[in-house]
């Protein structure tokens, strides 16, 4: 035999060594992307033999892809961020429900599905980040706040393409109703502080820890930004993102009317799970206490359980209400505020 | 016997069961096209489209303009004047193609960002795209203006500088009309690397073609309006190509002796030594220093686990990812060429081009595409042979099949032209000695075209490193190459920690850069 034809050997290999798989698992498709995730399924793994196996996928192809493959899918579980990517997991007719286990016990119900088909596990506050040096605190209250034009030029916020923003804006619709977000939009839009010097555009630049910064750069007064990247910036190895986070002070806006708007991390079971009970395990473990303080702690995250206690700088910020719309409701509304937000101008 | 023999063979075998499959995957986007089309579409004809228009075509045209600048002036005063180190010259300045341009913006982005003068240098927009785009693939234009010059024969221009032409209308007059062909190939390819892009456009928020299917078929949720978009975007890439081929079929030259005395270099004067220098310098500082200095700089801060848990992993996945589709591509070139070679036709020239056409798809119809397409089969064999696992879809197979359809031009198009400099004679003459159409490939064709079957392995390995949406999306299980490493860590806003990934995925390619354009230099296979 030529050793050309052997090239086909490792080939063959691969193909197999695809189909083959330990005894115990559970596949897992997932869009975060976290070392601790992998840690605690490592964990998981050592407690019970269950290997999780992982997709890393961006929520959307990942969604397509488990339509797809229909019955035929090997997923087990799905675990997203954004409650309204989860809902729209359920609306694709994608997830079972979990049935009657005692964990869903553990998580409020306005963090799960109201047919059990997705839990949260993790939660983040969408938060407000100023300078005290410069702002005062006592100007600050709410979301429908900064729409108003005293804050002219003076909000940083990222792009509408960020499902952050428009699980935001499907909140806000739930809350205040269309038109009303609508108006307030209006406002926030011709508030933004950043522009782009070429087209002079109000044109979104960055990501959350960016918005930060220009808060700290004075290039605008009050950033919308997610609790959990603060917390990280403050732990950076960056030390230009210590000085920045350690010189602003957060804010949880709406704290006299609805609450803070927050959003989860969820796992939810796939509808053609072959291995259901290896899921449910999983789900429980990343539910137990231990768990969830390694995820509090290691992202600056909050738990979903509302008796373990956050990490203690997220602690330190103090409690605050927060939004108890069921994050079920979420996904009804994310297209309609993605074009709101597109027919206000928010690039 | 001959008559069977030159229809019935291994090449027409293989070329039939890839054009199969290439038309089967073509045809699936038809249905799509004449359902009706939902709400999102005309939504997006509204408060999206024009923009997808405008953007797109100033961001190709952009950088048409501004990498054509940099690659024709550095090609023009490397191939006309004795510049000191030449050699190390031409190594260097092709070595940015192999940073990925995501990287790039990556890196920019976090270096503007936070900084006094954040709010003066805006990147993430249209104008800091073309510059980005530009910067990394001027080596495309380079390297095919330079391998075409160093061809040209001496004679021409020493006629022209005897009849006392200085050198601007040297260039304009005589080398620049010369050049035409070789550029609009390379422009093409450049055309092809901007329209394809998914990394850069979606971290920058531009709204062009990839972005705008990717916002359809996920955010909308809208197979339809995605499958509207790709076509337009076919319609435009064809539409390209096509002037191409005409306008390459109107600038056809060709020189009436074979003894071409190569080019003379000149002694390099001041005021251009200056030019070069400056514009080298500029680019390279922006496209290659910068950015490396800022990598290095992130390096000692990039903890211990980060090494152990995805350093190595994601090196030895880009090397399987790379490995297979260049070896696939390479075996289906060979063979579906030598289908059109050993008895060339009108319409075995039309299936190679439809072959080829995947080069012209962006990554993202090509996901939607595979999936559609290898699912269904994945479920079917399931049901036939009882297993509870996804063959194709679930292992390494679909993203490799992918990748070949993706890049199989780049390949087959280097080894057509290389296999069209040795002609057909020793071919015919083995065949007439009575040996089969394989051993003649294997033993005579092979060991003369070798060069450039390794310049075309090294092209397709560097378009393989870095590619990302594809295997984004369809990556199997616990599968992370070097460059979706990078993506995640940018995506989660730490791209500092992904340093040592992002710096072995710079030498990996650019090894295969400079090895390629090495060969690609010695032995003129950089034309069509």
């Amino acid at each position: 035999m030529k050793p050309i034809y052997l090239g086909i050997v490792p080939f063959i290999l691969t193909i197999l060594s695809g189909c083959q798989s330990p005894n115990a698992f559970v596949n897992l498709y997932t869009d975060r992307h976290y070392q601790v995730d992998q840690d605690l399924f490592d964990a998981f793994e050592l407690e019970t033999g269950i290997r999780v196996n992982v997709v890393k996928l961006d929520a959307d192809p990942l969604l397509t892809r488990l339509e797809t493959e229909a019955e035929a899918t090997v997923a087990d579980l799905v675990f997203l961020t954004d409650a309204g990517r989860l809902g729209r997991a359920k609306a694709k007719n994608l997830l079972q429900s979990f049935g009657d286990e005692p964990f869903l016990n553990l998580v409020p119900n306005y963090m799960q599905d109201v047919d059990q088909q997705w839990i949260a596990l993790t939660k983040r506050a969408r938060i407000l980040v100023f300078n005290p040096a410069v702002t005062n605190v006592s100007t600050l209250s709410s979301y429908e706040n900064l729409g108003q034009p005293e804050w002219y030029e003076k909000i940083a916020v990222r792009s509408s393409s960020h499902v952050y923003n428009q699980s935001m804006v499907a909140a806000m619709i739930e809350e205040i109703g269309e038109a009303e977000t609508q108006v307030w939009l209006e406002g926030l839009v011709n508030n933004f502080a950043i522009r782009d010097p070429l087209t002079n555009s109000k044109h979104p630049v960055g990501n959350d820890r960016d918005q930060a910064k220009a808060v700290y750069n004075g290039i605008a007064e009050v950033a919308i930004m997610n609790s959990y990247y603060f917390g990280k910036m403050l732990y950076s190895e960056d030390p230009t993102e210590v000085d920045v986070a350690s010189s602003l002070e957060v804010f949880f806006p709406n704290q006299a009317t609805f609450g803070t708007h927050i959003n989860v991390s969820g796992m939810g079971l796939t509808r053609y799970s072959q291995r259901v009970e290896h899921a449910k395990r999983l789900v429980e473990f990343m539910l137990s206490i231990d768990s969830q303080r390694i995820f509090a702690d290691a992202n600056f995250e909050y738990p979903a359980r509302l008796d373990v206690s956050p990490h203690p700088l997220l602690a330190s910020w103090g409690d605050f209400i927060e939004q108890d719309i069921p994050l079920s409701t979420l996904s009804s509304q994310s297209e309609r505020a993605f074009q709101l937000m597109l027919e206000a101008g928010w690039q | 016997m001959q008559f069977y023999r030159a229809r019935f063979n291994p090449f027409t075998f293989i070329t039939a069961i890839a054009f199969l499959f290439v038309c089967l995957f073509l045809l699936q986007f038809i249905p799509p096209l004449f359902a009706e089309a939902g709400p999102m579409w005309y939504w997006m004809q509204t408060y999206w489209f024009p923009d997808v228009l405008f953007q797109s075509l100033m961001l190709v045209g952009g950088t048409l303009v501004l990498s054509s600048l940099i690659g024709v002036s550095l090609a023009y005063w490397m191939s006309f004047y004795r510049i000191p180190f030449a050699r190390l010259w031409d190594i260097i300045l092709v070595i940015p193609l192999a940073i990925p341009t995501y990287l790039l913006g990556y890196i920019y982005v976090d270096l503007f960002s936070g900084a006094w003068y954040q709010p003066y240098f805006v990147i993430t927009n249209l104008p800091g795209a073309i510059l980005l785009f530009s910067l990394t693939l001027y080596p495309y234009i380079y390297l095919a203006i330079r391998s075409f010059l160093s061809k040209q024969p001496q004679t021409m221009f020493a006629s022209a500088q005897s009849l006392g032409a200085n050198a601007i209308t040297m260039f304009w007059k005589i080398i620049f009309p010369l050049l035409r062909p070789a550029l609009i190939g390379a422009m093409v390819l450049v055309t092809m690397e901007v329209l394809n892009d998914y990394g850069l456009v979606h971290y920058f928020g531009l709204r062009v073609y990839a972005t705008t299917i990717f916002q359809a078929w996920f955010n909308g949720n809208d197979l339809n309006t995605a499958v509207r978009f790709s076509i337009q975007l076919i319609a435009f890439i064809v539409m390209i190509l096509w002037l191409e081929a005409s306008l390459r079929k109107s600038f056809k030259y060709s020189y009436s002796t074979t003894q071409i005395k190569p080019l003379m270099k000149k002694v390099l004067p001041r005021s251009t030594a200056w030019f070069f220098y400056s514009v080298a310098m500029i680019t390279l500082t922006f496209a290659l220093v910068i950015p490396i200095i800022q990598l290095l700089w992130w390096l000692p801060n990039v903890p211990q686990e980060i090494y152990a848990r995805h350093f190595w992993d994601g090196l030895y996945s880009t090397v399987i990812m790379a490995f297979y589709p260049t070896i696939i591509i390479m075996i289906l070139s060979l063979m579906i060429i030598n289908f059109q070679r050993i008895m060339p036709k009108p319409w075995k020239k039309w299936i190679q081009r439809i072959l080829t056409l995947g080069y012209a798809l962006p990554g993202a119809v090509i996901a939607v595409g595979m999936i559609l397409m290898w699912v269904p089969i994945d479920r079917m064999m399931a049901d036939i042979f009882n297993i509870n696992s996804m063959i194709i879809s679930g292992s390494l197979m679909l993203l490799t099949l992918a990748l070949v359809l993706r890049f199989f031009a780049v390949g087959s198009n280097i080894i057509e032209g290389t296999y069209h400099k040795i002609g057909m004679k020793y071919t015919l003459a083995s065949h007439a000695l009575k040996k089969s159409y394989l051993q003649t490939l294997v033993a005579i064709d092979l060991p003369l075209i070798s060069h450039g079957v390794i310049a075309a392995s090294l092209i397709v390995m560097v378009d393989l490193f870095k590619e990302l949406p594809l295997t984004l999306i369809l990556r199997p299980f616990n599968f992370q190459t070097l460059a979706t490493y990078l993506y995640q860590y940018a995506g989660d806003e730490q791209i500092n920690l992904a340093s040592p990934m992002a710096l072995m995925l710079i030498v990996l390619t650019a090894g295969a850069v400079i090895f390629a354009s090495d060969m690609m230099l010695k032995v003129n296979t950089y034309e069509s």
